[in-house]
């Protein structure tokens, strides 16, 4: 099925259409998701709630952008507000122990999941926490920019339809965003890594 | 920046390569069904005076204030001892008039005290 017959199936309520719609873009947005929310489990909740939203508002897809900008811009609507509101209930979870367990469970998962074992696994997990730090102290604009491009190698215009700016301004996010994060990694191995 | 450093950083955003290996998730696709369905429970049971109710919670809770803000007027009002306009406007005057004499024989005592210490 092509992306506009999927969405007028979703429209006629249509489960195989919706199941093949699922299939297709799952990973895309659980990637997404994590990339701006640094958390497996939460990832996977967020994208369900992408596909919930998806099907709620099919209708109002006009198809002038590609569908997978379409259902970027609502996973990255969606991880936006997540964040805000752990943000407002002053859990920012990457310090706070609880989450930070099962933030390193979660880090474990991946690691093992592409790794191949060994003694680096310990430098990997402590590494990957770092980029997750360092990535979730970016403005807004910067991140979703630079996780669009570099998570999901999307090119720049398809960033700059996604996140309705100019192919100029996305150069210059992704750019500063770059800078910003060698800034914060070299800061972070002065402090912790000596 | 050292040699050392920078191959770190290097070394970090490959993690980035890595991070998009997201191992799959079998159950997705059921329990996103699964939530749905209960979503769908969820609004069923509520009825629809209970989705009604919910989506005008914000305007409820401002009616409520609203209520409270003018019966406590409303409340205030009817409590207090009934004065007449003209009553006020006199009391006022004379309280003024009382206040202001006060303060006069106050300036005028300081004065004399301090012309006699001058002397």
């Amino acid at each position: 099925m092509t992306d506009r017959e999927l969405v007028q199936g979703i429209i006629d309520r249509d489960q195989a259409a919706f199941k093949e719609l699922v299939e297709k873009y799952q990973q895309l947005v659980i990637r997404t998701c994590y990339a701006l929310v640094q958390e497996l489990e939460d990832s996977r909740d967020l994208a369900q709630e992408v596909f919930i939203e998806v099907m709620k508002s099919a209708s109002s897809f006009r198809g002038t952008a590609k569908l997978s900008s379409w259902i970027y811009r609502i996973a990255v609507n969606k991880s936006l507000n997540h964040l805000k509101k752990s943000r407002r209930r002053g859990t920012v979870t990457l310090f706070s122990f609880r989450e930070r367990g099962r933030e390193e469970k979660e880090a474990e998962e991946l690691v093992n999941s592409v790794s191949t074992g060994g003694d680096s696994i310990m430098e990997e997990k402590e590494l990957r926490r770092a980029l997750h730090i360092a990535i979730s102290k970016l403005p807004d604009n910067q991140k979703i920019a630079f996780t669009l491009h570099k998570y999901e190698e999307l090119p720049y215009q398809e960033v700059a339809e996604v996140m309705h700016v100019s192919l100029s301004s996305v150069e210059s996010l992704i750019h500063r965003a770059k800078l910003n994060l060698q800034k914060r990694l070299s800061y972070y191995y002065e402090s912790n890594l000596k | 920046m050292d040699h050392n450093q920078e191959e770190k950083i290097k070394r970090t955003l490959d993690f980035i390569e890595k991070d998009r290996n997201i191992p799959d998730d079998p159950w997705f696709y059921s329990r996103l069904i699964a939530r749905m369905e209960n979503q769908e429970e969820k609004k069923r049971a509520m009825g629809f005076i209970g989705t009604i109710a919910q989506r005008l919670r914000p305007v409820l809770a401002l009616a409520v204030i609203v209520v409270g803000i003018t019966g406590g007027i409303y409340l205030g009002r009817a409590l207090s001892p009934p004065v007449s306009s003209q009553e006020s406007a006199i009391s006022v005057f004379i309280t003024s008039e009382d206040a202001s004499a006060v303060l006069f024989r106050e300036i005028s005592g300081s004065m004399d005290e301090q012309i006699l210490l001058m002397r």
